[in-house]
């Protein structure tokens, strides 16, 4: 099927005090209708930005730009801002982790809902009720219909992320992009919140691009997996490939950093990556991950850092060579 | 026999006023309700739950922070309102959440960690001073040219570690950490996580391991207590709570942590409804309208903590308690 949205070598530049900050550095992806695809990273590597580039919502000072930008044929990069507001929203939508960045506190639920599907399409205001009644009722919501006139401080912080899913649904999109939609709420609040996410997704056939830091979340429901570290995809494939051999070093770094029962015995060391991230000011060669590898050597400095299939559609950057699977991987 | 608790929590209640706007009458916000916790020498207590559920409030009181509405909280048998400050400060010392807050932004890293020892007057003379923070900057793992920077030129973990040289320089022998890692990236929470579990074991500390993190508490708590709206639920070894949870919301819980392991979906701890108010608690079981199993009874009567049929620890439900009793 062809890919709904495809990005190749997209750069996201900010001017900082001390020169630019280099925050997404040449990534590429694709995403085709029904799937998911997760970017995992940790904070500053650049997801978010990644994002908000493909929305056309960074911030004013922010340069980005890309070989390949497109969404359902049409090239973003040259699309001026009015045909871009037409799209957003309409046929992308996008989520964000504190409701209330999206909901605005001072109108009424319904009237933000039949805005959110009136400002594209010209349906009558009884037929845009309607739809947000169906939709708050879809997404959990008991009593749809008498809490349309309600406030969004009325809501609790899991209904508040329902409300903005419904709200996000309103046009029925194809591309949803979720940046860390559960991160503020509790967990069992959270596995609530990402399984209506992962239904309505089949449901509408919704390609899916959903943005954590958390690896549980991304092997509970991503197709496809790109990890990111300091501005750049270090390894991407499919979700299962990644997470049974995991090849680049970052990528096992993670996975093995966090308690996992059955495999790390309460109480013994874990197994943290040393160092922090680089600063991305300025310009920068060879791997972003060296300084902080076990299994850095001189190689690791030159450009280009080469690109490795691990198998099928599996790949990662790195000098090494693919391991088998298993996560204990000797260092 | 188990050793005297170093702290202890009797029966405790913790009310707040809470005010609800313009000519609204004020609230009584319960935010502890009946709890009894004791933590022993050398051991890790874990406190588990969702926010509004209590458990920063414990820890506020376990540091003489706030004082309970009615019950005890006390430090090797003295109730912690009789004593002075600087005498729990020296035996109590807290690690919070967010070490971007917890740090004043204009003290550099070295006044910090110091500011125990002036306060208390427990260093000799500024030789000792300077020498007992150095000595401790090392131990936290924090190389000693950062000690004339300020908190804005550290990251996180950098900063947690200042936190943790700063609760440990007037050698404590209790150590309350609220969610101690959640604001940092998991490999920084794991920096962070190995090095209170090297300086528990060097240093002998008891340790209160507040967290949402079911995984984390599991990691470094030796026991565990789960909290709901103000109550602990269910309390036992972590070995026998994360092995056989008995409590539906500890089930729950449980059931919800998402392990990194691909194919297996998002799992349905089938709670119905959200988390209630807690200015208008639900009569009898308080989790009754989340919970799977609830019967008439857990509407009508609050069930009381009784043995959880397994080993040591206790459990507060109708229905987990029958099944306990039930089996062989």
């Amino acid at each position: 099927m062809a890919a709904l949205l495809e990005v190749e070598d997209l750069h996201v530049r900010l001017p900082v005090a001390g020169g630019t900050l280099h925050a997404v550095r040449g990534i590429g992806f694709a995403l085709q209708p029904g799937r998911t695809l997760c970017l995992v990273g940790e904070s500053g590597c650049g997801k978010s930005l990644t994002a908000l580039a493909l929305m056309a919502l960074l911030p004013r000072r922010a340069a980005r730009d890309a070989a390949r930008l497109s969404f359902a044929g049409t090239d973003l990069r040259s699309l001026p801002e009015r045909r871009m507001a037409a799209l957003r929203g309409d046929r992308m939508a996008m989520i964000f982790q504190d409701p209330m960045t999206s909901l605005n506190p001072t109108m009424r639920v319904g009237t933000q809902l039949v805005e959110a599907l009136r400002r594209h399409r010209r349906v009558s205001a009884a037929a845009a009720r309607d739809r947000a009644v169906a939709l708050l009722e879809r997404v959990g919501i008991a009593g749809a219909a008498a809490r349309l006139g309600q406030y969004p401080h009325q809501f609790s912080g899991g209904q508040r992320q329902r409300l903005m899913l419904a709200m996000a649904l309103m046009c029925e999109p194809q591309l949803l992009v979720a940046d860390e939609p559960t991160t503020a709420l509790d967990v069992t609040i959270q596995a609530q919140i990402l399984r209506l996410l992962a239904e309505v997704q089949r449901e509408l056939g919704l390609a899916l691009l959903l943005i954590t830091h958390d690896l549980g979340i991304v092997a509970r429901m991503a197709d496809e997996v790109a990890v990111m570290y300091a501005g750049e995809i270090v390894e991407r494939g499919p979700a299962a490939a990644v997470f049974a051999a995991p090849q680049h070093p970052y990528t096992q770094g993670l996975l093995n950093c966090i308690p996992a029962p059955g495999r790390t015995l309460p109480g013994t060391p874990l197994a943290a990556i040393a160092g922090v991230v680089p600063s991305l000011v300025g310009d920068w060669r060879g791997c972003a991950f060296r300084a902080r590898c076990s299994r850095a050597r001189p190689a690791c400095a030159d450009d280009p850092v080469p690109t490795r299939t691990a198998a099928g559609r599996h790949s990662y950057r790195c000098v090494l060579s693919p391991a088998p699977a298993g996560r204990e991987a000797a260092p | 026999m188990t050793a005297a608790p170093l702290l202890e929590l009797r029966d405790v209640r913790c009310d707040f006023s809470v005010e609800r706007g313009f000519l609204r009458a004020r609230r009584t916000l319960r935010a502890v309700d009946g709890v009894s916790l004791a933590l022993r020498p050398g051991e890790t207590l874990g406190i588990v739950g969702e926010s509004g559920c209590g458990k920063s409030t414990v820890a506020n009181l376990m540091l003489g922070l706030i004082r309970p509405s009615a019950g005890a909280v006390l430090l090797s048998g003295t109730p912690i309102d009789r004593m002075d400050r600087r005498a729990v400060a020296q035996r109590v010392q807290p690690v919070f959440q967010d070490p971007y807050a917890s740090l004043n932004p204009r003290k550099t890293v070295r006044a910090i960690v110091g500011l125990p020892l002036s306060v208390h007057g427990a260093a000799a003379d500024p030789g000792d001073a300077a020498r007992r923070v150095s000595a401790m900057l090392d131990m936290v793992g924090l190389p000693r040219h950062l000690a004339d920077s300020y908190p804005g030129e550290l990251s996180g973990g950098q900063r947690q570690r200042v936190a943790i040289a700063r609760a440990l320089v007037l050698r404590p022998n209790i150590v309350v950490c609220d969610e101690p890692t959640s604001a940092l990236d998991v490999s920084v929470q794991a920096q962070i996580l190995n090095l209170l579990l090297d300086l528990r074991r060097e240093l002998g500390l008891a340790m209160v391991f507040i967290s949402h993190n079911l995984a984390v508490v599991e990691h470094v708590a030796q026991r565990v207590a789960v909290m709901y709206l103000g109550r602990v639920v269910e309390e036992a070894t972590a070995a026998a709570l994360f092995r056989a949870a008995r409590h539906p919301y500890t089930q729950a819980l449980l059931l919800s942590v998402l392990t990194p392991e691909p194919g297996r979906g998002i799992p349905d701890a089938r709670l119905g409804a959200g988390f209630p108010d807690p200015l208008a608690p639900p009569p009898g079981c308080s989790f009754h309208p989340r919970c799977p199993l609830a019967e008439a009874r857990c509407a009508a009567t609050a069930p009381a903590l009784a043995g959880r049929g397994e080993g040591e620890g206790t459990v507060a439900c109708h229905v987990a308690g029958a099944l306990n009793s039930a089996m062989p």
